[in-house]
């Protein structure tokens, strides 16, 4: 298909006066307090080692690495990583060690089976889905970030756009865009006379 | 203007008070309201913004709405809870083989369940009202479809209604207007889909729908948000709302949180008054000359149950223990699969064509008829779920979300249900809600006539699975609620067999009418709407004629 893919750019912050995942995780709580979130870090937190840590920027990078979408926003990124750190308290952990599988210009394919070999597949599929689905958790624990922004709306975006918005009044009559992609594999249903049950043009 | 007056004490008084803001509700209180009449209408919840509705719905999890959870956008009134799913608050019990498929998700709101419709508004075939001389199932209507037809066109002008001008892409097309504004036109799946199947008699049509092809009283231009279900952003498509914003114009005065829980009647049997719970739980009552219950099919009859009295110690309306009975929905099922060619599903509103070749043949003395819709609702979502579960990232997850997104088909199938009288509202004996009434419980058994039905559309899905080389071809075992709620105050000549009469009236009150779905006799296998509006025009011309005569 002809739609473009901007080139990925990876790799850890090595900047030394960059916030720290214990700033962040600072800044996360006092946000959040005033919807029932605890005030104050678990103490497993305040002991992570800096090795561990990732910051914003860092977390955006894997991001950018694990999507193979260069053009993400740094906003949402931020939201996300925080829902992901309330949801699980020990992703952001495993996402900064899948940060240190990532090298310039990878492919996320590649990553991906990096991730496998270290034992990290779910954390870089979960933070797939987050950035697709534009939410982190599930059932009543779903917490939401992202609408129109999630990724799941682009490879579309040439023909659809994300429900509630539009293209103005009954644009949809005109032809759709080119497929792009292959057909469905599998086995087809096998062909079959019409029915004893079929209509009979009524 | 004529309005309702109210005491010191929040008592209020009207010439006719309605119980229920919907479609019906609303559309009844305006008529009434354009002869110079006072109305008061009570709705048991809240009233909503549309803005707030649509921010809600773009803050819903993905899982919620991937899922349809269209009813945990609306804000829910403390008193009056409606049904919800996500999680199930058990607000109505479900029992019976098929308890499970009758899971109504009907809001309480100003406005109510038109809120989140898909607007399809499909007449009864005229033979849908005579089902048992013809068919020998089921049973006849009170009325024919000649006395209704006159209604059908008031309601289409009513809602807004766009359909196909060319009477062969009509059913049924025994119609003395044409619809109002020309059919919503059709996207590329649409048309395509239609050229598939329709050499073999399944017969894809447009849909008529309540939503504006042009602009239309006020309505703009319908966008094609795909978002009709569950919240139009831009009100192209018709709502409740527009019924009571209209009723207000007129002096109409809408209570909000004012939950009706009890009905007074006198020596005659008259209804005198009804009573309601304010929000802060204060009672309070409504007199007046009429009095129109329009709560739907499900909370009408409970509202019946809930108000026995003295003189009516089985419920009002029900001195021949029929109130509850008869309930039906469009119990149905989706079938899914990836078709070999890219229909592109999602361009334009949620449901634009239907195939209506199955809906009305001899078999009907069988087996259940169906209608099968071409849903138009975005696969994007389900595409999503269904790639990241393949494990896919970058390149190729993106391929496969655009894949099952163009290659996607999702049908909704509808079944009729023939009229039961043992499925059946009742009150619950140990649910309460937050004011302490009763909970409804609903047992509903579809019966071997939609089951064997059911058994005839697969075998018709199939087929057309095969006319697009399916793959993923998949039929859900389980039946899902429409939302199409009819029975329950079912109409009819007979009191020992129905509630009320032809035109909505209780026979057991002179001055009560419970118009709208619950006086369906029969279900047919289209969406009940526009057949309620119908019937609730109806009923507003037959309280006019009385309140002249009062």
């Amino acid at each position: 298909m002809q739609r473009s893919r901007a080139p990925v750019v990876t790799g850890l912050s090595e900047r030394p006066g960059g916030a720290t995942r214990r700033t962040f995780l600072l800044a996360t709580a006092a946000v959040t307090c005033g919807l029932g979130v605890p005030i104050g870090l678990p103490s497993a937190n305040a002991q992570q080692s800096a090795t561990a840590s990732l910051d914003d920027p860092g977390f955006l990078r894997l991001s950018k690495a694990v999507t193979g979408h260069a053009d993400l926003d740094a906003t949402i990124a931020s939201r996300l990583m925080a829902a992901l750190h309330r949801a699980e308290p020990t992703f952001i952990d495993q996402a900064a060690k899948l940060a240190r599988l990532v090298h310039e210009g990878q492919e996320s394919e590649a990553l991906l089976a990096a991730a496998d070999a270290a034992g990290l597949r779910d954390t870089m599929l979960t933070l797939v889905a987050a950035w697709y689905t534009g939410t982190v958790g599930h059932g009543q624990q779903a917490e939401m970030v992202s609408y129109v922004d999630a990724l799941m709306y682009r490879p579309v975006s040439d023909g659809l756009r994300a429900p509630t918005y539009c293209d103005g009044p009954i644009w949809w009559t005109g032809p759709p865009p080119a497929a792009g992609v292959s057909a469905p594999a599998g086995v087809p249903l096998a062909p079959s006379a019409s029915p004893a049950t079929a209509p009979k043009g009524g | 203007m004529p309005a309702p007056s109210f005491g010191p004490n929040g008592d209020a008084s009207a010439d006719v008070i309605v119980a229920g803001s919907g479609v019906v509700g609303a559309m009844i209180a305006d008529q009434l309201a354009s002869q110079g009449h006072s109305v008061l209408i009570m709705e048991a919840a809240l009233r909503i913004e549309r803005a707030q509705a649509v921010e809600n719905w773009r803050n819903t999890p993905f899982e919620n709405r991937v899922g349809s959870d269209f009813q945990g956008l609306y804000p829910q009134a403390p008193n009056a809870p409606a049904p919800l799913y996500f999680p199930a608050n058990n607000y109505v019990g479900l029992y019976g083989p098929d308890g499970s498929g009758f899971k109504q998700g009907y809001l309480r709101t100003v406005g109510r369940t038109t809120w989140h419709w898909a607007a399809s508004c499909w007449r009864h075939l005229p033979v849908d009202l005579r089902m048992k001389s013809t068919y020998g199932v089921g049973r006849d209507w009170p009325i024919s479809y000649d006395e209704l037809e006159p209604y059908y066109c008031r309601a289409e002008e009513e809602l807004g209604v766009a359909g196909p001008s060319e009477t062969a892409r009509q059913s049924p097309s025994e119609r003395s207007r044409p619809y109002p504004m020309d059919m919503i036109p059709w996207n590329y799946g649409d048309t395509r889909f239609a050229q598939v199947v329709n050499p073999h008699g399944y017969r894809s049509i447009p849909i008529p729908q309540a939503r504006s092809s042009r602009s239309w009283n006020g309505r703009p231009t319908c966008c094609g948000n795909n978002n009709c279900q569950p919240i139009c952003p831009i009100g192209a498509m018709y709502n409740g709302i527009n019924h009571v914003q209209r009723a207000e114009a007129k002096g109409v005065k809408v209570l909000v949180e004012a939950v009706v829980y009890k009905i007074d009647t006198d020596e005659n049997n008259r209804v005198t008054a009804v009573h309601w719970y304010s929000a802060d739980r204060q009672s309070h009552q409504a007199t007046g000359k009429v009095f129109v219950l329009a709560c739907n099919a499900l909370e009408t009859p409970r509202l019946l149950l809930l108000a026995a009295n003295e003189r009516n110690p089985n419920g009002i309306a029900n001195s021949t223990d029929q109130v509850g009975r008869y309930m039906m929905d469009h119990s149905g099922f989706h079938c899914t699969f990836l078709a070999n060619e890219p229909l592109w599903t999602g361009r334009g509103p949620v449901q634009s064509s239907c195939l209506v070749g199955p809906r009305d043949g001899a078999f009907r003395s069988e087996y259940s008829a169906n209608k099968i819709i071409v849903d138009n609702i975005s696969r994007v979502g389900p595409a999503t779920l269904q790639a990241l579960k393949l494990g896919l990232v970058g390149e190729a997850l993106d391929n496969e979300i655009r894949r099952r997104a163009i290659f996607g088909v999702d049908l909704s199938i509808s079944l009729e249900p023939l009229p039961d009288p043992k499925n059946r509202v009742t009150l619950s004996k140990d649910r309460r809600d937050p004011l302490g009434l009763a909970c409804p419980d609903v047992y509903y058994d579809v019966g071997d006539y939609v089951r064997r039905g059911a058994a005839a559309a697969h075998k018709q899905l199939e087929h057309i699975g095969s006319l697009f080389g399916a793959v993923e071809f998949n039929i859900a075992t389980q039946l899902n609620a429409n939302n199409h709620i009819m029975g329950g105050t079912v109409m009819g000549t007979d009191p020992k067999e129905s509630v009320v009469d032809g035109d909505g009236r209780a026979h057991d009150h002179a001055n009560l009418w419970l118009p709208g779905g619950g006086t369906m006799v029969s279900a047919s296998v289209v969406n009940s709407t526009l057949t309620m509006a119908a019937l609730g025009l109806k009923s507003a011309d037959a309280i006019a004629n009385t309140l002249r005569h009062a």
